[in-house]
């Protein structure tokens, strides 16, 4: 059942996109958006814990009881959020508290659990390692993308770095994407 | 995996134990490092609130160099007193912790008065879980910027009683425009400021005797 190696690098990253083709993480998307470095840090730290979590979660597999699943994942999870929050603020102050609670919020970012629970629970953690990696990837170049945008509009327009104009401006990253995938949204 | 009850409990028994000594671990070993950081931003919000904006390669030099932490006996107890003193040692502020119950959590802050302790020198926010875009705002200069300038003295010579309210005049004495969509912070701050000079009233009062 192993997929090749190539579609399951680089699916998370284009037509399985957590952000524009499954619409998860779309909160954090907006809210550290406004500049690039907070965006990028951003990024990185859902990597990390996508990885991790995936690592973790694989390796336990087997042994999980099936009940509790998914507390356990989110015990795991919980855990290595708070673990990268203090290494945010211990190694780079100024941009965690840029980022405020949405390091925190990881927590609840439906992309892990999602990853965990849908891919990492029925593959080797060398594979589910990968895929936390892409998908996190995935997810990070979106937000890098849409910050671009909104640091280079913001002394042109207002609207940019407010909620609002990053919510139409990932809207249009979305349209774009669908369009030239010519995706369509099972009804 | 179907586990009995007992292997499910005894799993996540496990599961926990492990879990939370990764997490205390980190917490223990980088402790040290993040109250290095916060008392940083401490002295930050300290030189922010007379309005210097000190870059933070300097901060712990500025602030040995101009600020004198004292302590005042107010009532039997003890309270912090930055003082802000020029080249000649002659006090030119008085910068003193404010807190209170915000919305979501603490929030705490520093206000600084000029040398007569009668007039608002700048008000800063260094910790506080303020909704970001609304409540988060008190953190930002447009709106900490408002408080400046304003006079704690009433027209009796009294301690006047600073207020945050919808559509304050700028050149109003004693009044700051509030936060629009945040109304539950701008009254968290106004009671947290009026708070935090009622506890220094007899500090204040003897600044202004001495005028």
């Amino acid at each position: 059942m192993a997929t090749p190696l190539k579609p399951a690098i680089l699916d998370p990253m284009w037509s399985n996109n957590p952000i524009t083709m499954q619409v998860l993480g779309v909160c954090s998307a907006l809210a550290v958006t406004v500049q690039l470095a907070p965006a990028l840090v951003m990024g990185g730290a859902v990597i990390a814990v996508l990885v991790a979590s995936n690592l973790v979660v694989s390796l336990l597999r087997r042994r999980i009881p099936h009940r509790i699943r998914i507390l356990v994942m989110l015990a795991v999870i919980a855990s290595l959020v708070i673990v990268v929050d203090l290494l945010l603020r211990a190694f780079a102050w100024q941009i965690s508290r840029q980022l405020s609670i949405f390091v925190g919020l990881i927590i609840t970012n439906c992309i892990v659990l999602g990853r965990a629970e849908g891919f990492a629970m029925f593959h080797p953690p060398g594979r589910a390692v990968l895929d936390g990696f892409a998908t996190g990837l995935g997810y990070a170049a979106v937000l890098a993308a849409v910050a671009a945008l909104r640091e280079l509009l913001a002394p042109h327009n207002g609207l940019a770095v407010l909620a609002p104009g990053a919510f139409f401006l990932l809207g249009v990253l979305v349209w774009i994407q669908r369009a030239l995938t010519r995706h369509q949204e099972a009804s | 995996v179907v586990a009995s009850a007992r292997a499910t409990l005894r799993f996540a028994a496990v599961v926990s134990a492990v879990l939370g000594i990764v997490v205390a671990v980190t917490a223990a070993a980088l402790a040290p490092r993040i109250a290095r950081n916060v008392e940083l931003e401490r002295k930050r919000h300290v030189l922010a609130a007379i309005g210097e904006d000190v870059p933070r390669a300097l901060l712990a030099s500025r602030y040995q160099e101009i600020v004198r932490d004292d302590i005042v006996v107010l009532a039997g107890t003890p309270y912090p007193v930055h003082r802000v003193v020029d080249d000649h040692d002659r006090t030119r502020a008085y910068c003193v912790p404010i807190e209170g119950a915000g919305l979501w959590g603490p929030i705490r802050g520093y206000l600084a008065l000029d040398a007569d302790a009668t007039r608002v020198l700048g008000v800063t926010f260094h910790e506080h879980r303020e909704t970001p875009g609304l409540g988060a705002q008190i953190e930002d200069r447009s709106w900490t910027g408002r408080w400046v300038g304003k006079s704690i003295v009433d027209e009796r010579g009294g301690l006047a009683q600073l207020r945050v309210v919808r559509g304050a005049r700028p050149d109003d004495p004693h009044a700051v425009d509030a936060i629009s969509g945040a109304t539950i912070t701008s009254r968290a701050v106004e009671s947290l400021v009026q708070r935090g000079l009622e506890r220094y009233r007899p500090f204040l009062e003897e600044r202004w005797r001495r005028r």
